[in-house]
């Protein structure tokens, strides 16, 4: 199972905003798309997930074409949860994750067993389910992007690409949600993950794309792309590495003039 | 609130029932009700019998009929543009189908056939829809949404008053500018069979999409994420709009703000569910037509108010309140207020 792009191409407002792109997002991996702001993360995870078109270059999950499967069969092999998802309605804490079943065909009022279970097990994995009666206006902002996680989960797709799942949360809460990817690759599922902080990408990824004005600078293991040199042609930043755990954790240190 | 489930309809189908009933019973002549039903029953057109069949029971009829396409359509436009101040009415909608209609009445098509006056509300329904969403687009914010439902309001009005000013007939110009206002005065089961099939067909796509519209619950980056196409969604809820105001204006004239209050009175008994509110709203829009129908008759006003001067009177407090909960809420990113 394994979801790979070869020559991604995109553009927006005639910006490149991804150029000559190739990934491979592995069963059993968790992949760090890591880069400054701008760099083309969430572009690349919408291309990957198929809700949006590259101009040029192909995605395939496993041997088949993205663009050759309908919109649900696609839903259903990759799941995608985007950064800036706005709940409009107060819904319940249950019915958000509940969401996560609809590529399944299954409505609110019509979840099976099977959609049930998959609904519980992504709350407890994500430690929501406590939220389930709760609605989603009475929530704090962590709560809420834990319980957007839920949802993405809650599809059990071969594919879950996930869009700076951190960015809300506190630092417990932080570790919690990498642990959660991690479980999840370890049950087989090939994980993508942006992030900004790159001492989660260091210690939680298998493997990292470096991403710069929409190309790859580097792809390969955490020691491999965390390097302070590569790490200064991307943020234009100097950074020192402090060693934890057989981790080399990059700590931004001056900005370069 | 627990969604309501298994006979949770009953809730808001008895409401409607109930008042169509005294919407039947309530009128400026005294029935003899005994002699009624039994003429009616019996077949004998006596006059007794003919006021309920062929003035109350149609008006009955139609307040309920016109009220859950509105408020249907008031709901499906709210959960596709996930903002609750979408309403055919306020958005130009409605304005838009009753230029329709009025181009029927003035070109004379409506002589030619009895359905050419739904056809044209319908196809200025259409053009009012497509043009609020390709102004506006789906993501708009409430302030641009509004904007644009005032341009379309204003563009569709002045079409309306320069197709009026051409009129030749002073009394022909005082019986449309009446029927503009909105009312279910002295209409006939002709008019029911004129509306309901229309609003019956755009019933179809807007509750096709019920599943739709919950999922574009968390916007339309998740919703494609979860396979739904917007684009799709609000090509099928403009179409089933159109309809279903399109039939509702071409018979009752503009009736605003039922889409506005509908919704946001049934919300909270169905767990805030996009979906599950289309179908709650329209027994909501119903019920309070029929009320609003109600009230015209019995408020000692001499000549009858009419029914969208009475639902105006009740929606726009209402709007002005829930922009009152909106400023005081401090935030524009809780749409639900």
């Amino acid at each position: 199972m394994a979801l790979i792009a070869r020559g991604l191409r995109r553009t927006l407002d005639h910006r490149v905003a991804l150029e000559g792109v190739d990934v491979e997002i592995v069963s059993g991996m968790v992949t760090g798309l890591v880069g400054p702001n701008g760099a083309g993360k969430s572009t690349l995870l919408r291309v990957l997930a198929g809700i949006d078109a590259p101009d040029s270059g192909t995605v395939h999950v496993d041997d088949a074409p993205l663009s050759s499967l309908t919109p649900m069969a696609r839903a259903r092999r990759i799941s995608h949860l985007p950064q800036a998802a706005q709940p409009q309605w107060p819904l319940s804490g249950r019915d958000v994750v509940s969401l996560g079943r609809l590529p399944h065909g299954a409505g609110f009022d019509r979840l099976s067993a099977a959609d049930a279970d998959a609904v519980d097990r992504a709350m407890v994995r994500t430690g929501t389910a406590a939220f389930a009666m709760r609605r989603l206006d009475q929530l704090s902002a962590g709560e809420r992007a834990r319980l957007l996680l839920a949802r993405a989960l809650a599809t059990e797709a071969d594919v879950l690409l996930v869009d700076e799942p951190t960015a809300a949360l506190d630092p417990g809460y932080q570790l919690e949600a990498m642990t959660a990817l991690r479980v999840e690759a370890e049950r087989g599922v090939a994980v993508a993950v942006a992030l900004h902080d790159l001492a989660l990408a260091a210690r939680f990824c298998d493997r990292l794309l470096l991403l710069t004005e929409g190309t790859v600078l580097r792809f390969g293991t955490p020691a491999d792309v965390l390097a302070t040199d590569a790490l200064k042609a991307a943020y234009g930043v100097t950074f020192a590495l402090v060693a934890f755990d057989g981790h080399g954790l990059p700590i931004p240190v001056s900005r370069d003039q | 609130m627990k969604p309501v489930r298994r006979w949770g309809w009953t809730l808001f189908a008895l409401p409607v029932a109930v008042l169509a009933v005294i919407s039947v019973v309530v009128g400026p002549a005294g029935l003899p009700w005994g002699t009624a039903i039994r003429d009616i029953l019996s077949g004998h057109d006596s006059v007794p019998a003919l006021v309920v069949l062929e003035i109350r029971l149609p008006r009955a009829l139609l307040g309920a009929v016109v009220g859950a396409a509105l408020g249907l359509a008031g709901a499906a436009m709210q959960g596709l543009l996930r903002n609750p101040l979408a309403e055919p009415g306020v958005l130009g909608v409605s304005a838009c189908a009753a230029f329709g209609a009025v181009i029927a009445f003035y070109t004379g098509l409506v002589r030619l056939f009895p359905g050419a006056l739904p056809i044209a509300a319908i196809a200025g329904a259409l053009l009012g829809t497509a043009a609020l969403f390709a102004w506006a687009g789906r993501g708009a914010t409430v302030a641009t949404l509004l904007l644009v439902g005032v341009a379309i309001n204003a563009l569709a009005g002045a079409a309306t008053a320069f197709g009026l000013a051409l009129s030749p007939n002073p009394y022909a110009f005082y019986e449309v500018m009446f029927w503009l206002m909105g009312s279910l005065a002295d209409r006939s089961l002709d008019h029911v069979a004129l509306a309901l099939p229309c609003v019956l067909l755009g019933a179809v796509p807007l509750l096709m999409m019920r599943r739709s519209l919950d999922g574009l619950s968390l916007g339309e980056e998740t919703a494609l994420a979860l396979g739904i196409m917007p684009a799709t969604v609000a090509r099928w809820i403009g179409l089933g709009t159109a309809l279903t105001v399109g039939g509702a204006v071409a018979v009752s004239g503009v009736i605003g703000f039922v889409g506005l209050m509908a919704p946001h009175a049934v919300r909270p008994f169905v767990g805030y569910r996009p979906g599950a509110t289309l179908i709650a709203s329209a027994g909501a829009g119903a019920a309070l037509t029929l009320a609003a129908d109600i009230v015209v008759r019995v408020l000692p006003t001499g000549r009858e108010l009419q029914l969208g001067v009475m639902t105006a009177l009740l929606g726009a407090p209402f709007l002005g309140w829930l922009a009152i909960r909106r400023r005081t809420n401090g935030s524009g990113g809780t749409p639900w207020l």
